[in-house]
């Protein structure tokens, strides 16, 4: 639910103020020093972003300086695609690891097991959706997302910007899955929707720059589905005991 | 029907045989030996497509989506359907590219600097479920896992 509500609300304020970008997009740069002035107090400015939340301002002033600090850091691509393509053994280690008894422990290695399972978590949950929806609202260019969009071709469509959003929402969500539906039948049932789900999202919007890594990301898209419906080999629904 | 006599509420008698247990032969061997191959084979294949996309393409991102995908096709067994043994093993075995984790063996050294309390986590591996532990979550330990 709450990610739910955090994605409705992105979307819904990714709505409110995305801008489609052109060749000459001089717009952009007016809004940004609008929000400029706003943010320092002119009251000409403050009048016209009279509308808009506060942290839109704040993103305006925040987002390049964080942007240019995000940069400067040494292999910052290689630790934000660790903690993208490592999205699901975070959650994983992270749910086994913050388990009470665990926690209780003295051992030292274990102190500092739970600072990094904190760490990962938080990063992963919070840190990169609000970095992501910070570098969004202070570039206003689409130039500058580098990993975080990753041959999606963001500027086209708000659906494609999600592209990494729903990919880490869709492993939370087959995880949750795991853990929390315990019958098997509806495990299977729910993990085909989220198959079919991610499938129609591909096929539909085509979020990637060119058409063989859109087919290569549908083609994968349909091993999982076959490797999934595989897992009925091993249920009852086969008969025959001596298989 | 009548063949089943309910002892306890909740167990029943079966009505049939029990499958016999295979002998131990040495083709459970030669299957284990298959699958390290196998493994090793695909070890291979995964770097040198990895070299030939660097070299041919200039990116990463073919192996990034053979990663996350594999990702997932490997998690399946945490489903509470239960996978043959071979599977599993074969699984496990393959979820250390995806997990960018080929060291994973090294923290069990006990050399190392910092101090694990494993006699805890092996207890608490009770509440962990089987297949989930077999497919290497074999510890409550973010850091070795």
């Amino acid at each position: 639910m709450i990610c739910y509500g955090i994605l409705k609300g992105s979307l819904k304020l990714l709505q409110q103020h995305s801008k489609v970008p052109s060749a000459a997009n001089e717009g952009g740069e007016a809004e940004k020093t609008v929000d400029l002035e706003g943010a320092k107090g002119n009251k000409a400015g403050r009048a016209k972003t009279m509308g808009t939340p506060w942290w839109h301002n704040q993103a305006a002033i925040y987002g390049p300086k964080l942007l240019s600090f995000v940069e400067s850091l040494l292999f910052y691509k290689m630790i934000l695609a660790v903690f993208l393509f490592g999205f699901m053994e975070f959650v994983i280690s992270g749910h086994f690891g913050s388990r009470k008894e665990a926690i209780m422990s003295t051992a030292a290695g274990e102190t500092m097991q739970i600072f990094f399972v904190w760490l990962g978590l938080s990063g992963a949950f919070i840190g990169l959706p609000m970095l992501y929806y910070w570098l969004y609202k202070a570039s206003f260019s689409y130039k500058k997302f580098s990993f975080l969009q990753y041959t999606v071709k963001a500027h086209l469509s708000i659906y494609n910007f999600l592209f990494y959003p729903l990919y880490m929402c869709r492993r939370l969500a087959y995880v949750l899955i795991v853990w929390y539906v315990e019958h098997p039948v509806f495990q299977f049932f729910w993990m085909m929707v989220l198959n079919y789900l991610a499938l129609v999202y591909i096929g539909w919007h085509n979020p990637l720059l060119t058409r063989l890594q859109n087919w290569v990301e549908y083609y994968n898209q349909l091993s999982i589905v076959l490797v999934t419906l595989h897992m009925c080999m091993f249920t009852d629904w086969v008969g025959d005991r001596e298989v | 029907m009548e063949s089943i006599k309910p002892l306890h509420p909740d167990s029943y008698v079966l009505d049939r045989k029990v499958v016999k247990q295979l002998p131990r032969t040495d083709d459970q061997f030669r299957w284990n030996s298959m699958i390290d191959s196998l493994v090793s084979l695909l070890f291979a294949t995964f770097i040198i497509a990895l070299i030939l996309a660097m070299v041919f393409s200039n990116t990463f991102w073919f192996t990034l989506a053979y990663i996350r995908y594999l990702q997932v096709c490997l998690h399946l067994p945490m489903m509470s359907i239960s996978v043959p043994a071979n599977v599993i093993n074969f699984m496990r075995k393959t979820l250390v590219v995806p997990k960018l984790d080929p060291f994973r063996y090294l923290w069990r050294d006990e050399t190392h600097f910092a101090s694990f309390d494993f006699p805890k986590q092996d207890a608490l591996r009770a509440l962990m479920p089987d297949q989930t532990e077999e497919l290497g979550y074999d510890t409550h330990n973010a850091l070795i896992n």
